[in-house]
């Protein structure tokens, strides 16, 4: 069996060093963190990249080898399951796209353009998403109101995710001194420290800079 | 081509092709086929063969099918589920790569059918082939023909118009291009002589030939349930469940039921099953299972579990028949018979769940204790059989599954009525009932299985109710060569009687009832089979003949009569059915029709 | 009451529930608006009294300036709910929306629904998955289907040809499914 995984994944130690097996756990992993954040997470679109080529890379060698075998059953379902993984992950991100696009491109423009969340495509999307839906309005009832009343300010009605929200996530290397706020009416702040393994449940912005950095994932 | 290798030959093969060649599943729509085609579709999806199954309700359909709409599918796999192993499968078949499996209870399978080593294979047991000829019995041989052809050509002799299969033809096709380049000198006169010698022969043979093909196929009859085949074979490859089992005791019951075999192959099945029943259902496992089944010896009442003790006796056609409860009599007789159990009326008429405690328990003690004063023997009114206990859904038993399944056929048959008349003409409905039914055998919603027992009721009753008016209404006739009985193009319910399933119920439970009421005097009526004229919505009628009362070995005459009546008046049947005791031909042939029948019935 | 109008749109929204889309509300949509333009023409008439001197009148045109944002506001909400609930709609059902549907939605509201879809395509050809498929988990590579309607023949990627009609079921390969779901031609059971 393990030869065969080999034979399907061909083309696995690439330049980047990193085995199909690590490509699909790390996948996995910010499909995990995108499903469950409330907010658009950086891009992966290396991981993607690559196992989109993999995919392919499987695809051909499965159409090569032509039996009812069973082990081309399972390969078939395992290629499923990946395919599976990556439309949803790009999904959840398109989604998120969708409902945010003016705060998210908003908040690009204030970053390094290198270090923009959105990749090139989805940016093509969130614009031509805000410019549709702005001409949306214009047409139906913008152009119709009173001359005073038919400026947009965007940054004002977009909508923005609920940084508040409660997440779970499990810790995967320790942090030392992250301040909690407190939501509560007098406000007390207290100093924790997080240690690998444990598993909290936080509002999102505490930990946001750590799920970007990988120290947490979101469970 | 006789296949009797179930796994081996038959299910490997079809695992090896399916994937390339797609498989196609047309299935038959009586009980039998259904639960197999369910069970077929369980071991299918644990190989995860991908598949198709298309419900057909007769022959016609079949063709159709073949026809037009799988015409693209030239190399698939086409396996039949309790269909066209009595009739030659590829006479309507254009193509010489599809392949044809054929899983069938019909009997006798068909010469053709048989000997076709390339196209046609025929899943079956030895036990259940019969005899059929041996291939030079009732083949020309290759070296015959050759020597025939020539003999025709040098001649310029004869032209045999004989009723010969399209493989001789063909056959005669090819060598008579051979023929033509022989140059043989002999004296004309020898030749004359030897050719009328063969010609001789081959007349004898040719005789011989058509009186063994006449003698094969004297009886229809049916062999084992498909879906006790099938379940065989899931057995084989320790694939079975509690589930298939369930289907295949479903399959084999029916075809009691509907009095397809006697009672002593009933018996060796349920001996066969019961082994696999009692290993699978342990006493002793900790965690209760969805479904488990114990064997029981049950009374053959329609739905007794799920209706009151008056109705289901009252609409059972052996007690109907035994106490000739089309009249009011019968039905004192019924009440009597009923306080000798010891029931008030009350409890009878109550539904059966619902009845006192010591009362339900006593029944079948009582009820064996007071059928010999009734002239009913105990082997009448109780069958040895199962019973399914669903989680949390109460017990059900295998006859009552008959019923629901019957049942749930009619609501899709009341359904499709009132939606329009063209889907009326769509034969059948077919597609549509087995939909329903398919899902329905799943096992897997109780609640379907619960929703069709209002409907088996229902179908039951009204299918008694109009034997009781046959009856009461005196419309049974008898002629010297057979019963006739006729269903009024007014009838109410006549939408119901569209399907084979409840034609040939009506006729069975119109023989049953009519012949047990009957005075001493008229015994011979015991000796006739019966005829059951239904109009079809379309046009034409149908007609269905079933064997006479006191014939019990399930072998029926009736569809040689058919056969022969329609070759002597020359009309072309306008619906092909599966069943070969049922035909429907043109209204205006009844009378050429019955005529001819009452003379080689006579 | 000002902005009661507006309100009654969102509430017919909620009313709707999930997934349902009601039809286009022209009607109240113009009240609306109408609504905005008389406020709009009382605080400039109100407007231009209090520059010419007069007291007094300055609640009044702020109070009618809140009701014309709201109502603007309750405007862009109601069309963004439905643009959400549209989007949904080609994600559930496919690039072809019944006629039914079709028929709720205003035509700016359909060209709207045309340019998602392009942007939609333009963004799945540039990463090169069609992301509108694969919906659910796959539990395993081939499912059972049941036929709804008397479709016809349609090829298979394998190049076999497949007759569907009503009450056939097919054991099929879930991306060969997939679109046909969409498209309530089968159903999976």
């Amino acid at each position: 069996m393990e030869d065969e995984e080999d034979n399907i994944f061909s083309g696995s130690d690439d330049e980047e060093a990193m085995t199909a097996g690590e490509v699909l756990q790390k996948l996995e992993e910010a499909w995990m963190n995108e499903a469950l954040s409330p907010e658009l997470l950086m891009n992966k679109s290396d991981i993607i990249d690559c196992m989109m080529e993999q995919i392919n890379e499987m695809e051909n060698n499965i159409q090569r080898v032509k039996t009812n075998d069973l082990k081309i059953y399972i390969h078939k379902m395992e290629l499923e399951r990946i395919r599976y993984l990556l439309t949803s992950y790009l999904r959840i991100r398109i989604k998120k796209i969708e409902k945010y696009a003016t705060a998210i491109m908003m908040e690009d423009g204030k970053r390094d353009p290198d270090d923009a969340k959105l990749t090139d495509s989805e940016l093509q999307f969130a614009r031509e998403r805000e410019k549709n839906l702005l001409e949306l309005f214009q047409n139906l009832v913008l152009q119709h109101m009173p001359p005073n009343m038919q400026s947009l300010e965007k940054d004002k009605i977009c909508s923005k995710p609920n940084l508040d929200e409660y997440v779970f996530f499990r810790v995967n290397q320790d942090v030392e001194g992250v301040l909690v706020e407190e939501e509560t009416v007098d406000n007390r702040e207290e100093v924790i420290d997080l240690k690998k393994g444990e598993q909290h449940i936080m509002r999102y912005k505490i930990i946001r800079p750590l799920a970007e950095t990988g120290a947490v994932s979101l469970i | 081509m006789l296949v009797h290798e179930i796994v081996n030959q038959f299910y490997s093969d079809i695992l090896k092709k399916a994937r390339e060649r797609g498989l196609i599943i047309v299935t038959a729509i009586d009980v039998d086929a259904l639960c197999a085609t369910t069970i077929l579709k369980t071991l299918l999806t644990i190989d995860q063969i991908p598949f198709s199954v298309y419900p057909v309700a007769n022959r016609h359909e079949f063709e159709v099918y073949y026809n037009e709409k799988f015409e693209n599918e030239e190399s698939a796999i086409i396996l039949c589920i309790n269909h066209s192993a009595d009739f030659d499968v590829l006479s309507t078949v254009m193509n010489d790569t599809v392949e044809f499996w054929i899983i069938d209870s019909h009997r006798p399978i068909n010469i053709n059918n048989a000997y076709n080593a390339k196209q046609v294979k025929i899943v079956c047991k030895h036990k259940d082939v019969g005899e059929i000829p041996t291939y030079q019995e009732v083949f020309e041989t290759e070296s015959d023909e050759e020597k025939d052809s020539n003999d025709e050509l040098d001649e310029g002799l004869e032209e045999d118009n004989d009723d010969e299969n399209d493989y001789d033809n063909s056959a005669k096709a090819g060598e008579k291009r051979k023929g033509s380049n022989m140059g043989e000198k002999a004296s004309k006169r020898s030749r004359m002589e030897s050719h009328l010698e063969k010609n001789i022969r081959k007349k004898e043979w040719r005789a011989k030939r058509d009186q063994i093909l006449m003698d094969y196929d004297e009886f229809s009859f049916f062999g084992t349930s498909v879906a006790l085949l099938i379940c065989e074979l899931a057995i084989k490859l320790s694939k079975e469940s509690n589930e298939i089992l369930w289907l295949a005791l479903i399959g084999l019951n029916s075809q009691y039921l509907e009095s397809k075999i006697d009672r002593d192959s009933y018996m060796e099945g349920i001996a066969y099953l019961k082994g696999h029943v009692g290993r699978l259902n342990r006493e002793c496992e900790e965690t209760e299972p969805n479904l488990s089944i114990s064997f029981s010896n049950e009374l053959i009442l329609p739905l007794l579990r799920h209706w009151n003790v008056y109705d289901s006796m009252y609409n059972s056609s052996t007690v109907a028949a035994a106490f000739c409860l089309y009249n009011h009599d019968g039905r004192n007789k019924l009440n009597g018979f009923l306080a000798d159990l010891g029931l008030p009326v009350s409890q009878c008429q109550k539904s059966f769940v619902a009845m006192d405690l010591n009362a339900k328990e006593n029944f079948e003690n009582e009820f064996r204790v007071q059928l010999n004063r009734y002239q009913l023997e105990e082997s009448d009114l109780f069958l040895p059989s199962f019973l399914a206990s669903f989680k949390m859904h109460g017990k059900f038993s295998v006859l009552d599954f008959y019923y629901l399944i019957n049942g749930s056929l009619y609501r899709d048959l009341k359904v499709n009525s009132e939606e329009t008349d063209e889907t009326l003409a769509h034969s059948f409905y077919a597609a549509n009932n087995a939909r329903n039914l398919l899902d329905f055998l799943t096992l897997k919603s109780t609640n379907l299985i619960k929703e069709a027992v209002p409907q088996g009721i229902e179908l039951h009753s009204i299918i008694m109710e109009t034997v009781r008016s046959f009856i009461s209404k005196a419309l049974v006739c008898g002629t010297s060569s057979f019963l006739y009985v006729s269903l009024p193009q007014d009838d109410k319910h006549i939408v119901l009687f569209q399907l084979p399933v409840t034609i040939s119920c009506l006729a069975r439970y119109t023989l049953e009832i009519y012949v047990r009421g009957l005075p001493s005097r008229n015994k011979r009526f015991r000796q006739l089979p019966l005829i059951l004229r239904v109009p079809c919505l379309n046009s034409g009628d149908y007609y269905c003949g079933i064997p006479p009362y006191d014939d019990t070995s399930c072998k029926n005459v009736i569809h040689s009569a058919f056969d022969q009546a329609s070759k002597v008046i020359g009309f072309e049947p306008l619906n092909k059915l599966f069943d070969r005791n049922m035909v429907l031909i043109r209204s205006e042939d009844r009378s050429k029709f019955l005529d001819t029948l009452a003379t080689l019935l006579a | 009451m000002f902005g009661e109008k507006a309100l009654e749109l969102i509430k017919e929204l909620k009313r709707c529930g999930d997934g349902l889309l009601p039809s286009f509300n022209e009607e109240t949509v113009r009240q609306v608006l109408e609504e905005m333009k008389s406020l709009f023409e009382e605080n400039h008439k109100d407007v231009t009294a209090s520059s010419e001197g007069e007291q007094g009148l300055f609640p009044g045109v702020q109070l009618r300036h809140a009701a014309l944002e709201r109502n603007k506001r309750i405007l862009l909400t109601y069309l963004n709910e439905r643009a959400t609930s549209i989007a949904e709609l080609r994600w559930q059902m496919g690039t072809v929306l019944p006629p039914d549907i079709r028929s709720r939605l205003a035509e700016h509201e359909l060209s709207w629904l045309q340019k998602y879809n392009k942007s939609l395509t333009a963004y799945m050809r540039a990463v090169g998955a069609d992301i509108t498929h694969n919906l659910k988990p796959p539990k395993s590579l081939l499912i059972e289907v049941r036929c709804t309607t008397e479709h016809g023949s349609i090829e298979l990627t394998s190049g076999r040809t497949l007759h569907l009609s009503r009450g056939t079921h097919h054991f099929l390969e879930r991306s060969e499914c997939e679109p046909l779901i969409a498209r309530g031609i089968v159903e999976e059971i």
